[in-house]
């Protein structure tokens, strides 16, 4: 449902999403995602550290996923978090909630 | 969190991304989710009449079971078939596509009249359309408002329902409702209050559907079936002891049928008053500096009235009958009564009666409810030309039947549109296809009239309307 892989040149950690990010199923990977995440920033206080969620293969997302996607941001701060891929329906679900822009939806 | 703007910024952003989840859903996915709330309302229809009957001090609760009743299994009829999500109609001669989309976040603002069916009914045609609501409960109704909200939220969780798709405010004031109903994130108010409160919503900013205060005339006309109408008057007047806003405020008769239906009510418990325990009852009921009805007396039966307004009435009273001779601020149980007292008008003539009821219909009620019972068909139409209402009863006890479904086909609603006369945008019962919006994919189709007809005759001034119609139709 999410693997992850770390470029260490930007200093980026790409998150593939695959499937129906449904509350049930972001139950199961918010944790791993949130340790993850800490794990690098923790790894790289010194550089700027990016995080990209790559949904390309997610035709759902719930509510809970928009709030990894905030909680996510929070940690690296705005400008080094950015959602990739989004299908069109899913783009339009976080204009909807007001925050394409604050999570760089594209 | 204490800041109100904090507040409302975390109930919006809540509500706002539980819309961006919502609109992913389809028909079968939404309507699984409507039928678990009507189920789950249904199934604690008794449970939340009793509670709200017993925080509220309001009302009768077997009536309000009616109500919760109304409120779900009437209202699950209704808009159970209704299409909601995405091509709701297909027109191909007219080449135009309708694709219907959801509003976003609505406000549902609740009277303490009618809490828990108010909400179950907001609730239902909110999630039909994939709308999340935030309940705005009366305060002090909260307890009941908050379990009809957890019900019905269990409920749709269960169904796969957005998280915060309803959120309920706990801990209100007046001063978050503005800050909600005037939130950038936020669609529309549903707002069901008093006149204060809907006046606010409409004034936030945002798209508002409200409703408006009623004054319900009825007209017995002579050629009515009298113990009949006399009957289901009081049926409708005593439900919930009076509460619903399109129950019944006013009797006209003429005076050759008066004497007849005063003894009609008689036979069935109405009790008439005299001109000293008009004064009396006033004097309680009314708040004349005000111009408006006592809480206080709001859903309490004819006996606690009577008592408190110190008027000495026969056991078993059902209605309390007050005769007037006019209408407006000098009698003031001319006024909406949410309560079983009645004023009583016996007039002239026909025409008398017909412009009495007119004088009530515009004191307060206009655009609401009017009623008649009759079996002339004439009159049954003058009278509706002539009353400005969104809902003119015919014989039909007011209350359940302005409020659709078990009298008539209106859509049954707890929110009654009351037209521009009351201040809002339509005169129609409120359901769930209010709160779609109606996207219109439209093919090109040639206006045939247009495109043969010659252009330039438009920049001759010499060419007249009549010509240039004739022109455009000719041949057609």
């Amino acid at each position: 449902m999410v693997n992850f892989n770390f470029d260490n040149i930007s200093n980026t950690l790409h998150c593939r999403f695959t499937g129906r990010l449904d509350t049930e199923n972001i139950l199961k990977i918010s944790e791993t995602v949130e340790e993850k995440l800490k794990g690098h920033s923790a790894n790289d206080q010194q550089k700027s550290f990016s995080v990209v969620f790559d949904i390309a293969q997610v035709d759902y997302i719930a509510s809970a996923f928009i709030r990894v996607c905030i909680k996510s941001v929070q940690q690296t701060g705005e400008g080094n978090f950015s959602v990739l891929n989004a299908s069109p329906l899913i783009k339009k679900t976080f204009k909807i909630a007001g925050l394409d822009k604050e999570l760089n939806v594209s | 969190m204490n800041n109100i703007q904090d507040i409302a910024d975390e109930l919006m952003l809540n509500a706002a991304m539980a819309a961006g989840e919502f609109q992913q859903l389809d028909q079968s996915s939404t309507d699984k989710i409507v039928e678990n709330i009507f189920k789950a309302g249904l199934n604690n229809r008794v449970k939340l009449a009793r509670l709200a009957q017993e925080e509220t001090g309001i009302g009768v609760w077997q009536h309000k079971v009616l109500k919760n009743v109304l409120a779900t299994q009437m209202v699950f009829e209704n808009i159970k078939d209704e299409k909601t999500v995405g091509v709701i109609k297909k027109d191909d001669n007219s080449g135009i596509v309708e694709i219907a989309q959801p509003l976003g976040p609505v406000f549902a603002i609740i009277p303490i009249t009618n809490p828990t069916s108010t909400i179950l009914f907001k609730i239902l045609i909110s999630m039909k359309t994939r709308n999340p609501v935030i309940v705005s409960p009366p305060r002090n109704a909260v307890n009941c408002c908050k379990e009809t909200v957890d019900i019905c939220y269990e409920a749709a969780l269960a169904a796969g329902a957005p998280e915060d798709c309803i959120q309920i405010i706990e801990h209100g004031s007046r001063e978050l409702t503005r800050t909600i109903m005037s939130h950038p994130h936020l669609a529309l108010t549903l707002a069901t209050g008093g006149t204060g409160l809907v006046h606010a919503a409409y004034s936030s900013g945002n798209p508002a559907i409200g409703v408006g205060p009623g004054n319900v005339p009825v007209f017995i006309d002579k050629s009515a079936d009298i113990p009949f109408a006399i009957e289901n008057i009081i049926t409708s007047k005593t439900f919930d002891n009076g509460t619903v806003c399109a129950s019944e405020q006013s009797i006209i008769v003429e005076k050759a049928i008066s004497d007849t239906v005063r003894k009609e009510f008689e036979k069935q418990q109405c009790y008439f008053i005299d001109e000293m325990e008009i004064k009396k009852l006033e004097d309680y009921a009314v708040l004349k500096e005000k111009g408006t009805m006592n809480p206080e007396i709001v859903g309490k039966p004819a006996g606690f009235i009577a008592e408190k307004a110190g008027i000495n009435i026969p056991e078993g009273t059902k209605i309390l009958m007050a005769r007037l001779n006019g209408v407006g601020t000098e009698y003031p149980l001319s006024i909406e009564i949410l309560a079983p007292v009645l004023a009583y008008y016996e007039c002239e003539n026909y025409e008398a009666a017909i412009k009495t009821c007119i004088d009530l219909n515009f004191l307060g009620g206009i655009g609401h409810t009017a009623a008649i019972y009759a079996n002339d068909e004439g009159r049954i139409m003058e009278f509706s030309r002539l009353m400005n209402a969104g809902r003119i009863v015919v014989n039909t006890p007011s209350s359940q039947g302005a409020v659709g479904g078990l009298f008539n086909t209106l859509y049954t609603s707890f929110t009654l549109g009351c037209g521009t006369g009351g201040k809002n945008i339509t005169t129609e019962n409120i359901s769930a296809h209010h709160l779609i919006n109606i996207q219109r994919v439209c093919r090109r189709k040639k206006n045939v009239q247009w495109f043969q007809f010659d252009l330039t005759k438009y920049t001759d001034e010499n060419i007249d309307a009549d010509n240039i119609l004739n022109e455009y139709y000719k041949n057609y």
